[in-house]
């Protein structure tokens, strides 16, 4: 940063990095201008604001590969994202990835990560909402039928201990065949990877409840 | 543990029909069968014929078609459940078997009549659901009567209240003319879900 800033003629305030990667917080597009022959990947974060496209040809000079405009009231001039994004590529013809509309790849990785060490992953992978699945095949696949799918898909998932003292059992229907009821509560993981995690649940559960006649001789 | 719908009767005698009372409205669109149908109606096509084959393939495809229309089912049904609870709540109680029983965080409501003054009570709702799963519920356990589980969760606001996470699941059973299917609710549970505050 020492190093940035002493080729840098406008001071400028740091506000991140990582290895080869700098964020920083400018002022204006003079500031920006000034960091043009120190980076040639900035961050264009909120507080710089850009409020037209004729600022925007300010900067129109940097060879800018990476453009993080979110928040800026740049973004809120144009009608929609195509032509927002055909004004940016305009300006900047080089310009790789473009960071306002959508979320940041490198938080998609992050969040991934954490769910990949917080072991939900397993319990994510073979989610079937409806509202995201809307393959049929799929739909099928994700749903365990018979005995030996139910029990295998189950042997999968993480060992676990329940808290029996925070179930909450609602039984709404109860025939001679049939036992309908929704269960919450909390469970935590015993395996030692994931070793204290603490989930909360909720699940409806039908019982197929069949009468097995015994001989007592 | 809440014990509710000790009698859930599966018969096929239960009038599906439109009911007249004072929750009701005049039908408001008209099914291709030519039979009149609310806008409060959740109505798929009929199952095709099950095969008599006892084959392991053909149970596959048997179940499949279960599946699928489950599926059918489930995604028009939250549509119009939902919309209905949102936009035209006394109309609410059409998509209730007569004996169908709610159980409401813990409270044990059953009958039609009984539903439709609940519903009077409630504060209007704004909905919106984040997650819809189902499945078809095996007929061994339903006296043959074509039944889905249904199950979503989501948010609510009730009259510009704050933001309550819920979780609900419905059981849903089908009356099949020549025509077409149409489903009724048989029992409904819902939670509010807010772990932080409870």
């Amino acid at each position: 940063m020492n190093s940035i800033q002493s080729h840098c003629s406008v001071p400028f305030t740091p506000f991140h990095h990582v290895q080869h990667q700098a964020l920083f917080f400018v002022q204006g597009a003079s500031a920006t201008s000034a960091l043009k022959d120190v980076s040639y990947k900035i961050c264009d974060g909120e507080n710089q604001k850009l409020k037209s496209d004729w600022e925007l040809d300010k900067i129109r000079g940097l060879k800018l590969k990476e453009l993080w405009l979110e928040g800026n009231p740049l973004c809120g001039i144009f009608p929609d994202q195509t032509t927002y994004i055909s004004a940016i590529r305009k300006c900047f013809p080089k310009l790789f990835c473009l960071e306002s509309y959508k979320g940041s790849e490198m938080l998609k990785n992050l969040v991934f990560q954490f769910l990949l060490q917080n072991n939900l992953f397993e319990y994510l992978k073979g989610n079937r909402n409806m509202k995201k699945v809307k393959d049929p095949d799929l739909r099928v696949q994700l749903l365990k039928h018979t005995k030996n799918d139910i029990v295998c898909s189950l042997c999968v998932l993480p060992k676990t201990q329940h808290d029996l003292i925070s179930y909450m059992v609602d039984l709404s229907v109860q025939t001679e065949m049939l036992l309908c009821f929704s269960v919450s509560g909390v469970f935590k993981e015993v395996e030692e990877k994931s070793q204290g995690s603490v989930h909360a649940f909720t699940g409806p559960s039908s019982c197929l409840l069949t009468a097995i006649p015994i001989c007592l001789s | 543990m809440r014990r509710a719908g000790r009698d859930w009767d599966h018969g096929r005698k239960e009038a599906y029909g439109g009911r007249r009372d004072r929750h009701s409205e005049e039908p408001r669109a008209s099914f291709s069968s030519g039979r009149s149908r609310t806008r409060e109606e959740v109505v798929t096509p009929p199952l095709p014929e099950q095969t008599t084959s006892g084959s392991p393939m053909a149970t596959a495809v048997d179940f499949k078609t279960y599946v699928d229309q489950a599926c059918r089912a489930a995604e028009e049904f939250v549509n119009i459940y939902y919309e209905t609870m949102d936009k035209r709540r006394r109309a609410l109680t059409r998509l209730y078997l007569d004996k169908a029983t709610l159980i409401w965080n813990g409270n044990v409501v059953t009958g039609l009549e009984a539903l439709a003054n609940f519903f009077d009570v409630l504060p209007s709702s704004q909905f919106q659901v984040n997650m819809l799963d189902c499945q078809p519920v095996h007929e061994q356990a339903t006296q043959a009567q074509t039944t889905v589980l249904v199950v979503t969760s989501g948010t609510v606001k009730f009259d510009g209240n704050r933001q309550h996470y819920f979780n609900q699941n419905f059981l849903l059973t089908a009356q099949t003319t020549s025509n077409n299917t149409v489903w009724k609710i048989a029992s409904d549970c819902f939670r509010f879900q807010d772990w932080a505050s409870s």
